[in-house]
């Protein structure tokens, strides 16, 4: 990525451990995305960077905008997220990055399409933190995809 | 996908940014308020939520026509994906 993009920490309380008088930050990392659509640029969406995740996951009410090439059109299930009955199919979209200032070239990657709208935006591994350097120092507030 | 090489959009408004901003700093409240719920924010109002994110971006669409609106995932509780 030629251009540092810049993530910012999401984060909050646990509202019912506070009322236990335990101190529980709640902390994601977070960027904004814009996909590719048929007519231009979705609007941006909140996502979660998430290293635990090895592909893109993305709601239907969102990549049913963009422009979808077809990997995998048999639908596969996706552990771990919503109710555990979420499936999803595997294709192949384009978006961008950005902060408040910047915006990345365009990337592509393979994702999974989820046949659900109740389900967060996720960032995986797979042609987005296996190529570009994703750099976290909680401690400075210093967070950035390079 | 046709094989087109698109140029990037230009970096989110102001006031989207702004937006952003008023969400995060009441992410908690919000959090509690819209559990597990897709949020549209807009001048730091809340003015949509829903499990259902396809409901949420009608109903924005439907209350601020083409205006840009904030829109984000209200987490709540410990998940892990």
């Amino acid at each position: 990525m030629s251009i540092k993009i810049r993530l910012k920490y999401a984060i909050k309380f646990d509202l019912e451990f506070l009322s236990a008088g335990i101190k529980l930050r709640l902390i994601r990392l977070i960027s904004m995305v814009q996909l590719l659509a048929k007519d231009g640029w979705t609007r941006p969406y909140d996502v979660i960077i998430d290293t635990g995740n090895p592909v893109s996951i993305i709601p239907q009410f969102i990549w049913e905008h963009a422009e979808i090439k077809w990997l995998y059109t048999k639908d596969v299930h996706l552990y771990g997220i919503g109710n555990g009955n979420i499936t999803g199919k595997l294709g192949e979209v384009q978006f961008v990055f950005s902060d408040d200032e910047h915006v990345s070239e365009p990337i592509k990657a393979k994702a999974f399409l989820a046949n659900d709208n109740s389900i967060p935006f996720l960032i995986g591994f797979e042609d987005v933190l296996t190529i570009f350097s994703l750099q976290s120092d909680f401690a400075t507030d210093s967070a950035f995809l390079s | 996908m046709k094989d087109k090489q698109p140029q990037s959009p230009k970096p989110p408004s102001k006031n989207y940014l702004a937006d952003r901003e008023w969400a995060h700093e009441n992410l908690a409240e919000i959090s509690k308020q819209y559990p597990n719920q897709w949020v549209a924010v807009f001048n730091k109002k809340i003015i949509s939520a829903s499990a259902n994110g396809a409901e949420v971006e009608r109903i924005s669409f439907k209350k601020l026509g083409h205006q840009e609106f904030f829109i984000f995932y209200a987490e709540k509780g410990i998940h892990v994906y």
